[in-house]
């Protein structure tokens, strides 16, 4: 028995079938036109930050990377606030739902200090290893391996890592020196400042307030090392420059005075190096204190973790 | 005395998209304790829908069933009733001891009384206990008819509802049914199942009622349903209205 | 035994003999062995990572079991033909999704006690613990949510198939615990119809994050108030409640046949 035959002549099966086929042709190449400008929009903001990498995770993942950091890091945040968001907006004052929630997952501020600071270090591993050219992440886990968790040696290691992965940004030189003038590792403090100096801006808009104060303490910083070592030239052409972008600072500008005088200032420069080191943490410290009072704005109401302290 | 099954009335009507299926219409049914009742039919009479509610799982759109004097409605008229489908499913993870047991719990039998009845309806329905205690996945189609049977039999049901009990048996299979229904009629037990195999229902039958197109066309003692000299499926052709086999 | 106890004592024998709930153990405690040798900046002592992702596995392999193993119950009964076999028993449809959800939760509650089990003990091993009230507090209320999702899905299954029912409770129990504790702060920014319908959904949806203690059980925060976790508990039960009434008011005339009209 022979298999049945179609009855349809080829060119009227082609044309059945083209006609048939062509809206969905014509939706499947609309879709994947979409779906090709999505991913180039939605790539574009990424790609300046996507961590260069050559491990196999690094490739598969490409950008997501950064969201992957990004969140990590967020993750850090909520446990440096011990599991307690920042404060939303509502629209409900009196809700039993809300009431019970805020039992449940209570929202009074508090931060962890001390030793408890290691509970958030896991979070900040995970966002440097997820996303090593994320900046920020580096210094707000040096500053805390450094600060309550007191190892230096493990803060200097994670930025000389750090430095590798970013290597035209100033802030990393800046916080090693601040590590290493607390250990009284003088020379390489110095050696940092002039790198940091060296590299400033680093990326960024010269003209941002940001960008300013970084350039104010790595001048300041360093003017002060070398007024202690008897390069007094040098530490007024610091300071002077600082007076430059800041001239607004009448300690700097009595300082400069009673150097170009050749008197001794009233303060010794390494003990006002203290003081501004100490000055820095204290700065620190009292930003978590006013996040503690009522809010003054309805949206978000606490610093984030990242507040790595500006002298003023 | 009071019937072991009856039905006035009883209509069924389901949507369709083309519009409401009559699938029974006052169907009328009569079954006397301790009867053999065969309910036979062509395909898509409704003998299916027609047990379907009387068991429950399809709601009549009029008239009433009931079973054992219970309404088909309350889920108490089923304690007496044993039922087997056309092609019976049951939990293939579980052995055949294990669902027996289980089955007989949901009849609430407990303890030693459902130790004692699992052991002799395996007996009845002939599976052995290294069978009893295999998983059901490895059961062959005859041995899922046997454990079928037997979770079917496990409440020692006064009315047992069988839906092609012989449907894809052997002949030894089908003997098996024969006889179990004879043990059942000799016990005192109701039986009323459908089945296309007119042969095994004049060889177990008192009573049938033949259905056509949702409608009781016949019903009654066997040898009043076909002429004299007629057979059971030349009775059954005249009266659904098949067309006559040419000579 | 009451008739609802025998159905999930028939829900107990497949699940277990499924071995899904062996696979999630295996994974979790892999994923946890692997997490507590992490070398965080050559630092160690901290704990709370540790529970932190725990208490999420332990939520997340609970939730896929929960709508799973509930969502395929009802469906499976009616493709496979077992529900005739079974409605042929004296067993009226509300025992019948009684037993189910007893069955699926009071497993799936089994499973979330090992999760909590291997959670704790990797948690004692690296140094730290529990508060043990409120750990148990925790885990009351996490079985209320699982009781909740589970009621969900078996409401969901008495219409649907099993995929399409697993789909509208995940994508449901999902939104109900990520979105909703997010609607008053957008409504806060809406007016009129938009404010209006914001607080509706809000209030009608359920409240998933009320069960979830973990932000206390990872940072120490103590146990809740009793009466607190009474209200609580008591809201999980109405709902569990809620969605069986649901399922029932769907379930109760829906027609079974099998080639009924061909018969």
């Amino acid at each position: 028995m022979r298999p049945c035959r179609s009855t349809t002549a080829p060119a009227d099966r082609r044309r059945l079938l083209a006609s048939g086929l062509w809206p969905w042709l014509a939706a499947g190449g609309l879709w994947l036109l979409a779906f090709a400008i999505s991913c180039r929009i939605g790539s574009a903001a990424v790609e300046s930050a996507a961590p260069d990498s050559g491990s196999v995770a690094g490739r598969m993942l490409g950008g997501a990377r950064a969201a992957f950091g990004a969140h990590f890091f967020e993750v850090a945040d909520l446990y440096f606030h011990r599991g307690v968001e920042h404060r939303r907006r509502q629209a409900l004052t009196n809700d039993l739902f809300l009431a019970l929630a805020r039992v449940v997952s209570p929202p009074e501020h508090v931060h962890r200090s001390g030793s408890s600071v290691r509970e958030i270090m896991p979070w900040l591993w995970l966002a440097v290893r997820a996303n090593p050219r994320d900046v920020e992440a580096c210094l707000v886990a040096a500053y805390w391996l450094a600060r309550d968790l007191r190892r230096p040696d493990l803060a200097l290691e994670t930025l000389r890592e750090a430095r590798i992965d970013n290597p035209t940004t100033h802030r990393i030189p800046l916080e090693q020196a601040r590590i290493l003038l607390r250990l009284g590792q003088w020379d390489e403090a110095l050696r940092s400042l002039d790198v940091g100096l060296a590299l400033w801006p680093g990326g960024e808009d010269p003209n941002s307030e940001d960008a300013l104060l970084d350039k104010r303490n790595l001048l300041l910083h360093r003017s002060l090392l070398l007024e202690s070592r008897s390069q007094t030239a040098a530490a007024m052409a610091d300071l002077q420059e600082i007076l430059r972008l800041f001239p607004d600072s009448p300690a700097l500008r009595r300082r400069v005075a009673e150097l170009a005088a050749g008197s001794d200032p009233r303060e010794s420069a390494l003990k006002v190096l203290h003081k501004l080191l100490d000055e820095e943490v204290r700065s620190r410290v009292s930003a978590e204190h006013e996040e503690s009072s009522p809010p003054q704005d309805d949206s978000v109401v606490s610093a984030p973790l990242n507040t790595v302290t500006n002298v003023n | 005395m009071e019937p072991a099954l009856e039905t006035r009335e009883l209509s069924v009507t389901f949507p369709s998209p083309a519009g409401p299926v009559r699938a029974l219409d006052r169907v009328s049914l009569r079954v006397e304790p301790g009867q053999v009742f065969g309910f036979l039919g062509p395909n898509g009479a409704g003998k299916t829908t027609t047990m379907h509610v009387l068991l429950g799982f399809v709601q009549a759109t009029a008239g009433e069933a009931r079973v054992l004097g219970v309404d088909v409605r309350r889920a108490i008229a089923r304690q007496r009733i044993g039922y087997l489908a056309e092609h019976p499913e049951t939990y293939r993870f579980l052995t055949g001891r294990e669902l027996l047991r289980l089955t007989g719990r949901l009849f609430r039998l407990r303890g030693a009384a459902l130790r004692a009845r699992v052991a002799d309806v395996l007996a009845e329905v002939g599976l052995d206990n290294a069978a009893a205690d295999r998983r059901i996945a490895a059961y062959s189609r005859g041995m899922l008819q046997r454990i079928g049977l037997a979770q079917a039999l496990i409440n020692d049901p006064d009315l047992l509802i069988l839906d092609e009990p012989t449907g894809g048996l052997d002949p030894i299979g089908r003997l098996a049914i024969r006889r179990l229904i004879g043990r059942l009629r000799e016990r005192g037990k109701t039986v009323f199942f459908s089945s296309h195999e007119l042969s095994e229902v004049e060889l177990v039958c008192d009573t049938a009622a033949i259905l056509a197109g949702g409608c009781i066309v016949a019903q009654g003692p066997l040898r009043a349903l076909a002429r004299p000299g007629e057979s059971l499926e030349r009775c059954f052709m005249r009266v659904v209205g098949a067309p006559e086999e040419p000579a | 035994m009451t008739r609802a106890a025998v159905i999930a004592a028939i829900v107990w024998l497949e699940l277990l003999r499924r071995k899904d709930i062996y696979v999630l153990l295996i994974l979790l405690g892999a994923l946890l062995a692997g997490l507590v040798s992490l070398n965080v900046f050559g630092l160690g002592g901290a704990t709370a990572y540790v529970k932190d992702i725990g208490l999420l596995l332990a939520w997340l392999f609970g939730w896929i079991l929960a709508v799973s193993a509930t969502a395929r119950e009802l469906p499976q009964e009616e493709t496979r033909g077992t529900i005739f076999s079974l409605l042929a028993k004296p067993l009226r449809r509300a025992e019948l999704l009684a037993g189910k959800w007893l069955g699926c939760w009071s497993i799936v509650a089994a499973a979330a006690l090992a999760f909590y089990a291997i959670v704790a003990a990797v948690a004692l091993a690296k140094g730290a613990g529990f508060d043990a009230v409120a750990l148990a507090q925790g885990f009351v209320l996490h079985l209320c949510a699982l009781g909740v999702i589970c009621a969900l899905a078996l409401c969901c299954s008495t219409r649907l198939n099993a995929d399409a029912a697993a789909a509208l409770t995940y994508v449901v129990s999902a939104a109900c615990l990520l979105l909703a504790p997010r609607l008053p702060h957008l409504a806060a920014y809406a007016s009129g119809f938009r404010f209006t319908a914001l607080l509706a959904l809000y209030h009608a949806l359920p409240h998933f994050d009320l069960f979830d203690m973990r932000r206390r059980l990872v940072h120490d925060l103590g146990p809740l108030p009793w009466p607190v976790f009474g209200a609580v508990a008591a809201y999980g039960i109405v709902l569990t409640a809620l969605f069986l009434l649901l399922a029932w008011t769907a379930y109760r005339r829906k027609r079974f046949s099998r080639g009924a009209l061909g018969a």
